[in-house]
């Protein structure tokens, strides 16, 4: 679990408060460009010190921990870009945390990742998030992770992570995909956090990710793999 | 039109070197003093020592410059290259002479790691400023420390790592500024030249300029040749 609370962040003449965030589930922050939702990621994170507050992870204040001790999970708004080949990563980092990423991999249905020298942006993404599931932090920070994917990359990647049950915080602008992946809504408005509110529109979104689903639809090929 | 550019830039490298390489060979034969061998021994393992300290000093000021936010100390350790070599020297006497080391072997190395750290700062910045701020954020969250993400960093593009070992090592060689002010002894190649044309004119110093031009355009080849071989 964790928890944000009487949190307040001041770069230049923004100003950020969050009263209270708690991320046990899927927690998705709503909010438009420039509304400081990758500034509160990045603050959670430790890349960013709060001017008052607490963050607890696990009920273990972190708040003045840097990034590496803080047992979160990161992926940051821009595709990451690994200087190694997904072999090499999965292998390096299996290593620094002492865990085989083999059934990882199978429990995330992205084995074909293995064996491949160069990936495409969306399966980046589906690697960075195998990555950071081999540290298995107590929570992930996803900062629009979909922002850059096509359609059926988005889909696959939040297929992923939907199996995962780890307890998520995601910022997006987009409300379809809010709808689609939160459990728990907030939304980031005139310098404040507002929330938290239940998500009733599971089933709509659903329904309308599929309707709209033109590569499908259409008889385009690429579908996600689950 | 465009061949003819093309020509035109091909004959103008060729004139640049031939200028300084023909005459030369044509005026001067090659009878090098004794002492040469000595100067270019001396060069070679001091460069390589002066190398070994320097990269490393190298790689943490420019990532802890470019990516932990002490930018503030690159302009302090990159200045002499704007300035002078013989003012570094002058800069390094009062130590040097304090420590007891003027005119020494030690001083030698101390100097080319002086002279060669901006130079391994001004190329590594480049591949430091590649690797966005994302991947950055990331690797550390992912609990890795400084040290592992500079390495995960270097592993990325051996082909720079190796061009800036070498311009490191060859700034090292080339020095002769600071070393008249705090290390005449034991020559170096720069001071070798220096003291042979002073000593017995142009026609042996141009003869040994000669030679040691040509260890220089064959350094400037590997250093073209793993320019190539990072591009693929």
């Amino acid at each position: 679990m964790l928890t944000v609370r009487d949190v307040e962040i001041r770069r230049g003449r923004f100003r950020l408060y969050v009263e209270r965030l708690e991320v046990g589930s899927h927690v998705v922050i709503l909010g438009r460009n420039g509304s400081g939702k990758s500034t509160l990621l990045q603050t959670i994170a430790g890349f960013i010190k709060p001017v008052k507050g607490t963050i607890a992870v696990d009920g273990v204040e972190v708040t003045g921990l840097p990034p590496r001790l803080r047992n979160l999970g990161y992926i940051p708004q821009e595709p990451v870009r690994l200087p190694m080949t997904p072999q090499e990563a999965l292998e390096y980092f299996g290593k620094v945390f002492g865990r085989d990423y083999r059934p990882l991999l199978e429990e995330l249905g992205v084995a074909h990742l293995l064996g491949k020298r160069k990936i495409s942006v969306g399966e980046g993404q589906l690697l960075a998030l195998a990555l950071v599931m081999l540290k298995d932090p107590a929570a992930l920070l996803l900062d629009e992770p979909v922002g850059s994917l096509d359609y059926p990359n988005k889909l696959s990647f939040w297929t992923v992570l939907k199996k995962l049950r780890k307890p998520a915080l995601i910022v997006t602008h987009d409300p379809l995909e809010a709808a689609y992946i939160a459990d728990v809504l907030y939304v980031i408005e005139d310098g404040r956090l507002w929330g938290p509110h239940p998500n009733t529109m599971r089933e709509l979104s659903m329904e309308a990710l599929q309707n709209f689903n033109l590569y499908e639809k259409l008889g385009a090929t690429g579908n996600p793999t689950p | 039109m465009e061949r003819f550019v093309k020509v035109l830039f091909v004959a103008a490298g060729l004139f640049y070197f031939g200028v300084l390489m023909v005459p030369p060979l044509i005026i001067h034969s090659f009878h090098p003093p004794s002492g040469f061998e000595s100067a270019l021994a001396t060069t070679a393992t001091a460069s390589t020592i002066a190398t070994v300290f320097s990269l490393p000093a190298a790689m943490l000021f420019t990532f802890y410059g470019l990516r932990r936010g002490v930018a503030a100390v690159l302009p302090a350790v990159t200045f002499s290259t704007a300035v002078p070599h013989t003012a570094i020297g002058l800069l390094l006497l009062p130590l040097f002479a304090r420590i007891g080391i003027v005119d020494t072997f030690p001083a030698v190395v101390a100097a080319m790691v002086v002279v060669s750290t901006p130079i391994g700062v001004g190329t590594l910045a480049t591949l430091f400023s590649q690797h966005n701020k994302n991947l950055d954020e990331f690797l550390q969250t992912l609990s890795l420390n400084d040290l592992s993400i500079i390495w995960l960093y270097l592993r990325s593009a051996p082909t720079t790592i190796a061009s800036t070992v070498l311009l490191m090592w060859l700034r090292s060689f080339s020095e002769l500024g600071a070393f008249l002010i705090v290390a005449v002894r034991p020559a170096t190649v720069g001071v070798y030249l220096y003291e042979t044309f002073l000593r017995l004119g142009s026609g042996p110093a141009v003869g040994v300029a000669l030679l040691v031009a040509v260890l220089g355009l064959v350094f400037s080849t590997v250093l073209f040749l793993l320019a190539r071989l990072a591009e693929r």
